[in-house]
């Protein structure tokens, strides 16, 4: 059989070489054409063909990377930075930032439906500071999917529904920094490991309530906790006034009962801490097409109560320590890509002490605040640059602070919530 | 105190609640098929109006609560909601509206999509990899698209279905006759030169036989630069474009210069229903669209 093909083979070619050259030519040249008509036809099939082409990577995670970075210039020191009547949670003395260039807050995050039922998600943030990389698993989580009657449950570690601005990510917050509230008593942001339940009422407007049983292992919460070591409560209600206009308002609570060596410097705070918070949010856009123009007010409130004392379990709550304060903010996009937003922090702080030894803080009654304005500019929904100026007068000197930061996404689209 | 509360709570929204199919519409248009077929047999929730650009909306508190509600999503799909819709199937705990459940009726999937990346590059973009989602701009789609969904309302309502099946006959009779007035009176267009702000108009265009010489957006999504628009500029004088044309939504700006540049005459068309005044329902707007064309 080979024998005998490679025989015919042979003839053949003997039969083309004897060929004249010109008709070889013309062989050639209709090889070519069919070829190309060929070639032609299947690229307009690619073009034309099913879905299903297009999407080899269904099974895989959606994936997306978030890059940020930024220069920053302020006046004093922001190692030195402390804020006023607060003792910040060990996370906040990276968060101020650095002299300089610095990388903020690089996230990956991954997340796809599991099945019919279930969502997942994972968000991993590095941060690189003082020459070292930390990774830091923000949120992993399980979610249920359609459960029925409005019901939907939440496993792992997730930012908490505390709030308005807590459960979104830094790369969509509408300023470099965090308001000094959330600097104060989350240090910066409040996530922890849990199940999360939450309700949406079949009303016409939109009404979701729910709770969160948490492990109580991340600040403002402290220590090796068995059970639910804190909870939150929240309430959520909105609805558009008009195709123009739509709010939010949110209430929440929440409570740790048994802090133990929650770290602030040097010194241990053993005791229960509550916080209460209330927001509200309106957002505005001309014929309710907001690409073009939108303008969003929001503004919230968190007062917090810690009772108990430093350096040692006691029996009986020594130390009164009261947080509260708020922010109020207001961003205009009056441009397709150029929005400008202006912001007010203000925070204040009291310690009493029914003890005798004064061994924390600085008592009595202290106020910081700050006023902000940025600009940014974003060519895409995936990329934005922004320069925003702080005048803070949360540390003991007034300080000036001038920020050019980026925070560009890659990969899968990501979606708006409000 | 807790126990009152769930009864208060319990006790309002039961006063809320209906029995009857509740639809939610992503779009205009699909809210206006959705009326032909069901008429009174529905509640029609449309989450957009004409006037927003449906890729660019946020998960509103208004838009969980009725989506919480719906039993019927019927939305365009192939991405154009990619922005605002996972949020509301994730989040409303509505099982019936889940993509593996009937409730959930995407017409992208039941039409061919024109304008597939070769390349998914956002260098290129804002670009869908589905296709060209805006599928509503050839009516012809409306056919199959309806003939589709009645059989989606048929098993989600099955005692309506004599009723679903006739009004689709009607609709079906009504649809064919329109689409033959149209065709003879659009013949005139066939081969006009035009140029348009954003893809929105694939469907149309290849509908009527129009060729489109270039975009006003440099890349899909972005708004117009200057020196992209110089670039349509030249483009529109060599190819001797004869039309401009930009969606109710779109910002004439750019359209107006390049207008009063060519002295090529440009027109808003309406993207969907209620685009423009006299776009009331799925065949008022098809009329307008030809009307402002021809």
């Amino acid at each position: 059989m080979m024998r005998k093909s490679i025989l015919a083979l042979a003839l053949l070619s003997q039969n083309i070489i004897a060929a004249d050259d010109v008709e070889l030519r013309q062989q050639i040249d209709q090889l070519k054409q069919d070829y190309n008509s060929r070639l032609q036809q299947l690229e307009e099939k690619l073009q034309t063909s099913s879905k299903s082409s297009n999407n080899k990577n269904t099974f895989n995670p959606d994936i997306s990377v978030i890059l940020e970075g930024r220069y920053a210039y302020f006046k004093n020191d922001p190692e030195n930075y402390s804020l006023s009547g607060f003792q910040l949670g060990e996370k906040v003395h990276h968060s101020l930032g650095e002299k300089g260039f610095s990388l903020g807050h690089s996230e990956i995050v991954m997340s796809s439906n599991i099945d019919d039922k279930f969502y997942g998600q994972l968000t991993a943030a590095l941060h690189a500071h003082d020459g070292e990389t930390n990774i830091e698993l923000e949120e992993a989580f399980i979610q249920t999917l359609g459960l029925g009657h409005g019901l939907t449950a939440k496993f792992g570690r997730f930012f908490s529904e505390i709030g308005y601005l807590n459960q979104q990510h830094p790369h969509a917050w509408d300023f470099a920094d965090a308001p000094l509230i959330y600097r104060g008593i989350f240090a910066d942001q409040y996530n922890d490991d849990g199940l999360q339940l939450s309700w949406i009422a079949p009303t016409p407007f939109y009404l979701n309530i729910g709770a969160e049983f948490l492990k109580g292992g991340h600040y403002p919460s402290s220590g090796e906790q068995s059970g639910v070591g804190a909870y939150t409560l929240f309430a959520k209600a909105g609805d558009d006034f008009n195709r123009e206009n739509s709010w939010q308002v949110g209430l929440s609570y929440w409570k740790a009962s048994k802090i133990k060596e929650r770290s602030i410097m040097d010194m241990m705070f053993f005791g229960k801490s509550q916080i209460i918070g209330a927001n509200a949010v309106w957002k505005y856009a001309p014929n309710g097409n907001s690409k073009s123009q939108n303008f969003k007010l929001q503004t919230e409130f968190f007062e917090q109560r810690d009772d108990g004392n430093y350096g040692e379990e006691s029996i009986a709550p020594i130390y009164k320590n009261r947080h509260r304060g708020g922010y109020v903010q207001a961003v205009y996009q009056f441009i397709p890509q150029w929005r400008i937003g202006l912001r007010y922090d203000r925070v204040e702080s009291s310690y009493t002490n029914n003890g005798t030894t004064p061994q924390c803080c600085e008592f009595g009654k202290q106020t910081a605040h700050r006023s902000s304005i940025m600009l940014d500019w974003s060519n895409s929904e995936f990329s934005r640059l922004r320069l925003q100026f702080n005048r803070d007068y949360s540390n003991k000197e007034p300080d000036n602070q001038l920020f050019l930061q980026y925070v560009h996404s890659l990969g899968s689209h990501g979606a708006h919530s409000f | 105190m807790m126990k009152q509360l769930i009864l208060f709570l319990a006790l309002i929204s039961s006063s809320f609640v209906k029995a009857e199919l509740n639809i939610f519409a992503c779009e205009p248009e699909w809210g206006a098929l959705a009326k032909e077929l069901v008429g009174e047999k529905a509640d029609i929730y449309i989450a957009t109006t004409a006037q927003q650009d449906p890729h660019h909306i946020e998960a509103r508190p208004s838009l969980l609560a009725k989506a919480r509600q719906a039993n019927l999503l019927i939305c365009t799909g192939a991405e154009l909601e990619i922005g605002w819709l996972p949020i509301l199937l994730q989040k409303t705990g509505n099982k019936s509206i889940q993509k593996s459940e009937q409730g959930y009726f995407m017409a992208a999937d039941f039409v061919e999509l024109i304008d597939k990346p070769t390349k998914l590059d956002r260098s290129e973009g804002d670009v869908h990899a589905a296709g060209n989602p805006h599928i509503q701009t050839d009516p012809r789609h409306f056919l199959q698209i309806s003939q589709a969904l009645t059989q989606r309302l048929q098993i989600i309502d099955p005692q309506n279905a004599d009723f679903y099946s006739q009004q689709n006959q009607l609709f079906a009779k009504k649809w064919n006759l329109a689409l033959q007035r149209w065709e003879e009176l659009a013949k005139n267009l066939k081969g006009k030169r035009i140029i348009t702000h954003h893809k929105s108009w694939g469907y149309l265009i290849r509908w009527l036989g129009l060729e489109e010489v270039a975009t006003l957006e440099p890349k899909v999504g972005l708004p117009p630069t200057s020196g992209h628009l110089a670039n349509v500029l030249e483009k529109a004088k060599q190819n001797n474009a004869q039309l401009i044309v930009y969606s109710n939504y779109e910002d004439s700006k750019a359209a107006n210069w390049l207008a009063e540049k060519t002295q090529i005459k440009q027109i808003m068309l309406p993207i969907t229903v209620g685009g423009t005044p006299q776009a009331v329902d799925l065949e008022s707007w098809f009329n307008d669209l030809l009307n402002r064309l021809l």
